[in-house]
């Protein structure tokens, strides 16, 4: 998995979602969390305790909209069904929360196993080189990007400065983020004026520092992964 | 992408206001989760991720309102799901549809007033605009059509006080101070009217 194309690994998925979402199978839902959640594990660079890490929030928000669909079905819910007949709203209650959740699963099993097969410089070097994303989205994504952790430490410290001056303040409080953003300002200035005057211009034709390559086996898995799901919708 | 419009200084400098809305959500998103586990056996889970909606569509909002130049609100969007699905966003591709529909959502009241009008109003119909779209998407990716009018129309109402809350007044007033500060001069928006 790891070794696909990233970009169309990416296009292949994303069909695939779409897809799907003009289905209700709970059994292909369930059959293409499964088969994801397979295709992830026996990826060798996947990091096994994190892959399990990470499918705890699925069977929280799946466990979520059971509930919601089981209670608030469109088809009237249990308190009112029970009047018109309580066996037959069961099954649709059921079915509905059935439905909504492992819809949940089938999308998390998709997201789960790009994100944890894919490099995310890869990625946008592949946009860039099959997609023609223009140079300048690229690498200013990436030169963004890779500030997440110093944007990440920066929300403790301001609340920690602020706390130090007895203010205290809640996760979203705009005296929390003001200074973060406008960090944010004068951050895109100085790296936007640092690429440039080492030379980066978005328009002049250049070379290819990071070849990401698009071989056969990316045309078949994009064929092969939505011919199967089609396939899902039609026989299972 | 109208590339003439966007410097790379504007690219990274969206890119860099989604990681902090991002940063801003993750830590929204504990609250929320919390929320949600809560409300789980009574069927309401949804309703701890429709407090923080609006946060999705601050990025967005905060840039067209800076740049106020057209197709800004849709390309931030995206940009912005760019950085989730680099971020490793649970759910991946999809997170990138609901970055264009919801940048749709956004354009459109900035578009109607043909990119001149930049106020309190059109933030908030921008917010409504995205909240608009991204609440039909729902019915295609999360399948609320099989929940019941009643539960859909209060998620509605609470996503909707969440996007003109967040992603309406709290932009506008945080582009306009950012304005005093005076680090907009090279903006729209920094630029003295008149």
């Amino acid at each position: 998995m790891s070794r696909l194309n990233p970009g169309y690994k990416f296009l292949t998925l994303l069909i695939a979602s779409l897809v799907l979402s003009i289905t209700y199978n709970i059994r292909l839902n369930i059959v293409v969390f499964i088969v994801s959640f397979a295709a992830t594990a026996c990826t060798r660079s996947v990091n096994k305790k994190k892959l399990l890490l990470r499918l705890l929030p699925f069977f929280l928000t799946a466990a979520g909209m059971f509930m919601s669909g089981f209670l608030f079905s469109s088809a009237g819910d249990v308190a009112n069904a029970a009047a018109a007949g309580e066996r037959a709203v069961y099954v649709t209650s059921w079915d509905s929360a059935l439905k909504l959740s492992s819809r949940v699963l089938a999308f998390g099993g998709i997201g789960i196993l790009f994100a944890l097969t894919t490099n995310s410089m890869d990625f946008i070097m592949s946009l860039m080189q099959q997609f023609h994303l223009p140079p300048k989205f690229a690498y200013g994504l990436l030169a963004a990007y890779h500030f997440f952790p110093v944007v990440h430490s920066e929300y403790e410290i301001v609340r920690s400065a602020l706390a130090v001056r007895g203010i205290k303040t809640g996760p979203l409080s705009k005296k929390r983020f003001f200074p973060m953003l406008v960090h944010a300002f004068e951050r895109s200035e100085s790296i936007a004026m640092a690429m440039e005057s080492r030379g980066f211009d978005s328009d002049a034709g250049r070379g290819q520092a990071f070849p990401v390559p698009l071989g056969k086996i990316d045309f078949v898995f994009l064929f092969t992964v939505n011919a199967g799901v089609i396939a899902g919708i039609v026989w299972i | 992408m109208n590339s003439y419009i966007w410097k790379l200084r504007d690219i990274i400098m969206v890119a860099l206001l989604s990681i902090v809305f991002a940063v801003i959500y993750l830590g929204a998103v504990y609250f929320a989760s919390f929320l949600s586990s809560l409300l789980t056996p009574i069927g309401l889970a949804m309703f701890g991720n429709e407090i923080v909606f609006g946060v999705w569509f601050m990025a967005s909002t905060l840039a067209a309102y800076v740049m106020q130049k057209p197709g800004v609100a849709i390309v931030a969007e995206v940009l912005a799901a760019l950085i989730e699905v680099l971020m490793g966003n649970m759910y991946g591709p999809m997170v990138f549809v609901a970055g264009i529909i919801q940048g749709v959502g956004a354009e459109i009241p900035f578009a109607l007033g043909r990119y001149k009008k930049f106020n309190l109003m059109t933030m908030c119909l921008a917010a409504t605009g995205s909240c608009v779209t991204s609440f039909l998407w729902g019915f295609v990716r999360s399948g609320f059509g099989l929940l019941s009018i009643r539960l859909l129309s209060v998620m509605f109402l609470i996503r909707l006080i969440s996007s003109v809350v967040f992603s309406g007044v709290i932009c506008k007033l945080i582009g306009d101070g950012l304005a005093r500060t005076g680090l907009l001069k090279s903006y729209a928006l920094g630029k003295p009217r008149g």
